[in-house]
């Protein structure tokens, strides 16, 4: 590589810096020698506005002792700008029970006030924003309880009524009781179980009734016949998508008649072309190439690669990890959050990953680190990536960005477990860039970039955010909006850029 | 040995003179008693246990004659070169019982223990093997002994313990070419792809390269190393995967199909699905995801 070129993939690298001491949020996952699974799961969050100030907060979900029922408070921080963030969990009401793996945030109700799914073991929570620096704890009258370890969710209107329904993610039917051990005797080192020592559990479907009410039609509508060991989910257009540790994906795909229909071995979705199962874990469904469809990345554990998969205008994917080097740069990560989206704002999304191998024990036994530095995978036109590392080795589980400071540029949050989160300020060299608020669901196309409100986001998280665009030098772009529920299409023209545009949410057709 | 053993069996004992005179007259009893009263002078003297055989068979004491048969044949120096010689060709499973014979005899004799050593080792019975080289003071044994320990550990999974030893064995041998090329297997059998490539590379070990190279997500360096070796059965699995992985789906067909037949897992028939439809053979790819699907589900 001659220096020119070195110094110019210098000058284009994503930067960021880290905020320290902003948080003083520690992630508790209470590490036992009993090494029971979900202690090594810990660790989504959640990026929104809970009160409608245009500054997106932040939520941890936390773990709890499942020997003794031990609640670590789950945390809900506001933010006041400039990286100042305020601890507001009591008055929020957000403290929480039992083991929480991470939030879907979503206003399910339509009442303007962003509400929180927080999946937990053993019981879920529904919480109710009420606008007033409160949420209230709806779970016992929404429907939604159930025995099945949730590990994740997404909200999504699957059925266009115009009310957001629940995706929820299952993982095994793992519980403290059915808990055996698993490791090396002879040298008495335990550690977590692998995935194949427990059952998979089917996911589930909660259909929105209104009133704060849901109905399980996980049977009705095709969900339930398919079981995995779902880790995470992302919905778009392409429907679905759901990461099963070490078993096939699953990609549900709406038939207009009222269900699923499970695609992913046909749609080419269901395993690398290495044809093996991975340990998929974190998932991102967006266009990386700009050709208006949506790809999706995952992460994995090290030698899996991250999964990149690419998809054409009839739904096919293939797999393209490493034609775009996407598996050379990753293969020696093991990864748990991801998301895609613009760091640099230069016109093409990249990935970011928050990694760590699941296993606290690994060095002991592999090759493979536990602790790693979370990458960033820099997107050169659609064809190819190159590879940078963000911070130090650690215990990194869930992460999501979202513009914290306003300026533009999309902000990192990553969980680490056992320690304090990571704030990452992107301070990447300025282009010109569009946010713009809609309905989650909402698609919307300016030149050949396409992007998608969604709510859900790698692992086990959230990112309630405005969409948002890296432009570039363009001052002034055209947009192509799709509303959902078979809404309109409009386009606007000459919309200045570096702004957050407001979108007002379409109703649904009758 | 041979002549070592020899120097060991003097011939002037007058019990063995006697003894002989007494077989040959065809006095039977008194040709055993003679014998007897050589071999308490030489109690593990082959040549006398085998004249008691002979003297007892001839007087029709066949449960007597029995047990020295039996001894005269197990002791050295014919055990030890019946072993040998099956070494010489190539047969070290036949070579194992009359070095394991010696070795009993002679415990001590350097030799014997480490041809046994040996034949351990060539068997792959390293638990067997390492505590006769331990008992050696030779490099030979302790190169020996290295190797069986290193082995004990890899084909009990500890790849990081393997490894270790061949460190050590590589600071006390520096530059060993076995130690190397196994210290390089070692290393690829604990994904430490990174210090493996280049042990590999420089022994050619291609295959695990290749491997290496794929698991790495480097499929054009795996193509070229496995097509080096891709004569070879393990080979058709990772060249078809590698092939398909880099784009170049006509190319992974044959190795896949060569793969198909011992397809476990159903993943070879995915592939291959994938393959035929990158290569626009809709029929041959539902065909090839059916058996995927139904391998897959065993």
């Amino acid at each position: 590589m001659t220096p020119l070129l070195i110094s110019l993939l210098l000058a284009q690298q994503i930067q960021f810096e880290a905020v320290p001491n902003a948080i003083d949020f520690k992630l508790e996952n209470f590490p036992s020698p009993a090494k029971f699974l979900p202690e090594t799961m810990a660790g989504g969050l959640a990026l929104f506005d809970y009160n409608n100030d245009g500054k997106i907060d932040i939520f941890f979900a936390n773990g709890a002792d499942l020997a003794t029922g031990k609640k670590a408070s789950n945390r809900l921080y506001r933010n006041d700008g400039k990286f100042r963030f305020t601890d507001v969990t009591e008055a929020a009401g957000l403290k929480g029970t039992g083991f929480a793996f991470g939030a879907a945030a979503a206003d399910f109700d339509g009442d303007g006030h962003v509400d929180l799914f927080i999946p937990a073991f053993p019981n879920s929570q529904l919480f109710r924003n009420l606008g007033n620096g409160r949420f209230e704890d709806i779970t016992s009258k929404s429907g939604l309880q159930s025995s099945k370890w949730p590990i994740a969710a997404a909200w999504l209107d699957y059925d266009q009524d115009g009310k957001l329904d629940l995706f929820i993610v299952n993982y095994l039917d793992w519980s403290p009781t059915n808990n055996p051990w698993c490791g090396d005797r002879a040298k008495d080192l335990r550690v977590y179980c692998h995935p194949s020592r427990f059952n998979p559990l089917a996911n589930s479907l909660y259909r929105n009734l209104g009133n704060g009410r849901f109905e399980d039609v996980s049977k009705q509508t095709g969900i339930a016949p398919h079981s995995g060991k779902g880790m995470s989910a992302a919905v778009g257009p392409q429907g679905i998508f759901v990461t099963n540790d070490t078993l096939p994906n699953a990609l549900f795909r709406y038939n207009k008649q009222g269900a699923f229909d499970q695609v992913a071995l046909a749609a080419g979705v269901s395993l690398p072309d290495s044809g093996k199962p991975i340990s998929a874990m974190g998932v991102d469904m967006r266009d990386l190439n700009n050709d208006s469809h949506d790809d999706i990345v995952i992460t994995a554990l090290a030698r899996e690669t991250f999964p990149y998969f690419q998809s054409d205008a009839k739904g096919q994917f293939t797999d393209v990890t490493d034609p775009t080097r996407l598996a050379a740069l990753s293969a020696r990560y093991s990864g748990w959050g991801i998301a895609i989206a613009d760091l640099d704002n230069d016109g093409w999304k990249d990935i970011v990953t928050c990694n760590s191998h699941v296993n606290d024990q690994i060095e002991a036994i592999s090759a493979d680190r536990y602790k790693l530095p979370n990458a960033i995978f820099r997107n050169l036109n659609g064809r190819t990536f190159t590879s940078q590392a963000l911070g130090d080795p650690r215990a990194h589980r869930g992460c999501a960005l979202a513009d914290l400071d306003n300026d533009g540029r999309l902000d990192l949050v990553v969980t680490v477990l056992g320690e304090k989160p990571e704030i990452w300020r992107n301070i990447s060299p300025q282009a010109n860039w569009l946010d713009i608020e809609a309905p989650l669901g909402t698609t919307v196309t300016i030149g050949n970039q396409t992007n998608t409100a969604t709510s859900s986001v790698g692992y086990s998280s959230s990112s309630l955010t405005p969409i948002h665009f890296g432009l570039g030098s363009q001052k002034v772009v055209s947009l192509l909006i799709t509303y959902p529920n078979n809404g309109p299409i409009e386009v606007r023209d000459t919309v200045q850029t570096n702004q957050r545009l407001k979108l007002a949410p379409i109703a649904p057709l009758k | 040995m041979l002549v070592a053993w020899l120097a060991q069996a003097p011939q002037s004992d007058p019990s063995m003179r006697l003894g002989r005179d007494a077989l040959a007259a065809g006095r039977f009893d008194e040709a055993i008693a003679h014998y007897t009263k050589a071999l308490n002078a030489q109690p593990t003297n082959p040549g006398i246990m085998l004249n008691l055989c002979i003297a007892n068979y001839s007087a029709a004491h066949y449960p007597q004659a029995l047990p020295w048969c039996q001894k005269a044949t197990a002791l050295p120096p014919s055990a030890l070169f019946l072993g040998l010689t099956h070494l010489k060709l190539g047969q070290p499973k036949l070579a194992l019982a009359p070095l394991q014979r010696f070795h009993a005899a002679q415990p001590t004799n350097p030799t014997g223990l480490l041809e046994l050593a040996d034949t351990y080792f060539v068997l792959g019975q390293h638990a067997q093997a390492l505590p006769l080289f331990l008992k050696l003071n030779t490099p030979e044994a302790q190169k020996g002994a290295a190797l069986s320990q290193a082995l004990i550990h890899r084909n009990a999974k500890r790849h990081k313990d393997s490894i270790a030893v061949y460190r050590a064995a590589l600071q006390a041998f520096p530059n060993d070419a076995r130690f190397e090329q196994e210290l390089g297997r070692s290393l690829y059998l604990d994904h430490n792809y990174d210090e493996a490539i280049p042990l590999l590379a420089r022994y050619h070990l291609d295959l695990e390269l290749g491997i290496s190279h794929l698991d790495t997500g480097d499929s054009n360096a795996a193509i070229a190393a496995l097509t080096r070796v891709q004569d070879r059965p393990e080979a058709q699995a990772p060249l078809g995967s590698a092939y398909l992985k880099s784009g170049q789906p006509e190319k992974a067909i044959p190795h896949l199909i060569a793969a198909a037949k011992d397809d476990t897992d159903g993943s070879i028939h995915l592939q291959l699905a994938r393959a035929y439809q990158r290569t626009g053979q809709p029929q041959a790819a539902a065909k090839a995801q059916a058996r995927y699907e139904a391998l897959s589900k065993k």
